[in-house]
């Protein structure tokens, strides 16, 4: 193994702890979860064998990895004879007993409940940003779309979200619970 | 903290929360059985390395960053791509086959089918098929060969019909003149011809790159301009056996969904 081969070892096993969780949470948002393990081990195999154009960066690595998902999922779901899209499986509403305060139950289940009222697209754009934590222009590159045009859509998906919530009971959430996890850098663009 | 944090904060907070996996057994045997794969199967002469990046098997239009660079680029090496012609030419089944044999895994070559080969000037730029799904590859001015997607699943012939259309392939490669847009399709049994047009942010102006269409499909690259990188305008004319056309098929949505007939 000579030197750079090592290396490069060394950087893909740094990005694949780095991102792996990331990663399989992206696609099993996206996909059954039956082939997610297989768009992952896909993916990282992209990586490893196109390893000079894997961005150094780790944050850009990470969006690397995302947009080439991505792409796979949607290989495969051009394939599908039911060219369904499956909406993204990120928010529920809380278990009767998950012994959550009121008020955060409350608003979760709003939330909840507003997000299923939201496209698929819009549910996308805004998961990219909040949850997949990604910036404007990462989450540009992922879809395929000018950052603009990434912004203008960002923008009309918090106000329908808004909408959405403003016909629930309960008010606009404005504080929660701190989340688990990487601090946000995608809000805004 | 403005309004649209809050609103992310509350949608990060009521996300499910799932205990990390990357310390398990399924991950840890992928990382070894992929670290233990040949990077390069049919290994060609390295390029020089570059850790920057780059969006070649990503499908995606390009970002502001990338079109800086690419600017950059121009300003740097002077007239990029200068051979490059709007019209294709043939390239012989032998240049073909030696493309796909430096470009795809060994273990597809012996299957794989060149289904389109073509050269603009000094490059050449090959689809190749196989059981598994198609494979597009580049050949630089320098002789360097670079596959330039991902593994794509086709939509199958029967639901093409005579004038659907299917654009799986689109993405952008990065060479040492700048970037450059690859096309792959597949198309329906009457479509004897594709035209892209291509057209500047402000639509002042436009340009036409004739795809080579063979065997139901198509494929085309072009080195890709400031403008038309970041104004999603891009459409395909699709030019039927009839004579009669299939016009203005935004690139966008046909990479998203395919025609169906």
């Amino acid at each position: 193994m000579n030197r750079e081969t090592a290396d490069d070892d060394s950087a893909f096993r740094a990005l694949f702890e780095a991102a792996y969780d990331d990663l399989l949470l992206f696609v099993e948002r996206r996909t059954h979860l039956a082939v997610a393990d297989d768009v992952v081990a896909e993916t990282f195999l992209t990586a490893w064998r196109r390893w000079d154009e894997v961005p150094a960066s780790l944050d850009d690595a990470r969006a690397w990895l995302f947009t080439v998902a991505r792409n796979i999922l949607r290989n495969r779901q051009r394939s599908d004879q039911r060219q369904q899209s499956l909406a993204l499986r990120i928010l529920r509403e809380p278990d009767a007993a998950s012994g959550a305060e009121d008020d955060a139950v409350a608003t979760r289940v709003d939330l909840a409940r507003a997000w299923l009222h939201l496209s698929p697209a819009d549910q996308e754009i805004l998961t990219l940003t909040a949850i997949e934590d990604l910036t404007g222009p990462q989450a540009a590159a992922v879809l395929g779309i000018a950052r603009p045009a990434f912004s203008l859509r960002l923008l009309r998906a918090r106000r329908r979200l808004r909408e959405h919530l403003r016909r629930q009971p309960g008010p606009e959430p404005t504080t929660s619970p701190a989340p688990a996890g990487r601090s946000p850098h995608g809000g805004s663009v | 903290m403005t309004p649209d944090d809050d609103l992310a904060r509350a949608i990060r907070s009521a996300a499910t929360p799932v205990p990390p996996r990357v310390g398990q057994e399924p991950a840890r045997e992928l990382l070894e059985r992929i670290v233990a794969t040949d990077r390069r199967p049919t290994r060609v002469p390295a390029p020089a390395r570059r850790r920057r990046p780059r969006l070649a098997i990503a499908g995606v239009a390009a970002t502001l960053a990338a079109v800086g660079a690419f600017a950059l680029t121009l300003v740097g090496t002077g007239p990029a791509y200068a051979s490059w012609t709007a019209e294709p030419g043939p390239i012989s089944a032998v240049e073909g086959r030696d493309i796909v044999a430096r470009c795809l895994p060994a273990q597809e070559v012996a299957t794989a089918r060149v289904v389109i080969g073509e050269k603009r000037g000094d490059y050449a730029y090959v689809n190749a098929v196989s059981p598994a799904g198609s494979r597009t590859c580049f050949r630089d001015h320098d002789g360097a060969v670079r596959e330039t997607s991902i593994l794509a699943v086709l939509t199958s012939t029967e639901r093409l019909g005579a004038r659907g259309a299917e654009l799986y392939g689109w993405g952008q490669l990065h060479t040492d003149e700048g970037y450059v847009r690859l096309m792959a399709g597949h198309v329906g049994s009457q479509v004897t011809g594709v035209d892209i047009t291509l057209r500047t942010a402000d639509g002042a102006s436009s340009r036409i790159v004739r795809a080579t269409v063979r065997d139901g499909y198509f494929g085309a690259w072009y080195p890709e301009g400031l403008d038309e990188s970041s104004s999603n305008t891009t459409t395909l004319t699709l030019r039927l056996a009839d004579g009669s056309v299939v016009p203005d098929l935004s690139a966008s949505r046909l990479y998203e969904q395919p025609k169906l007939d």
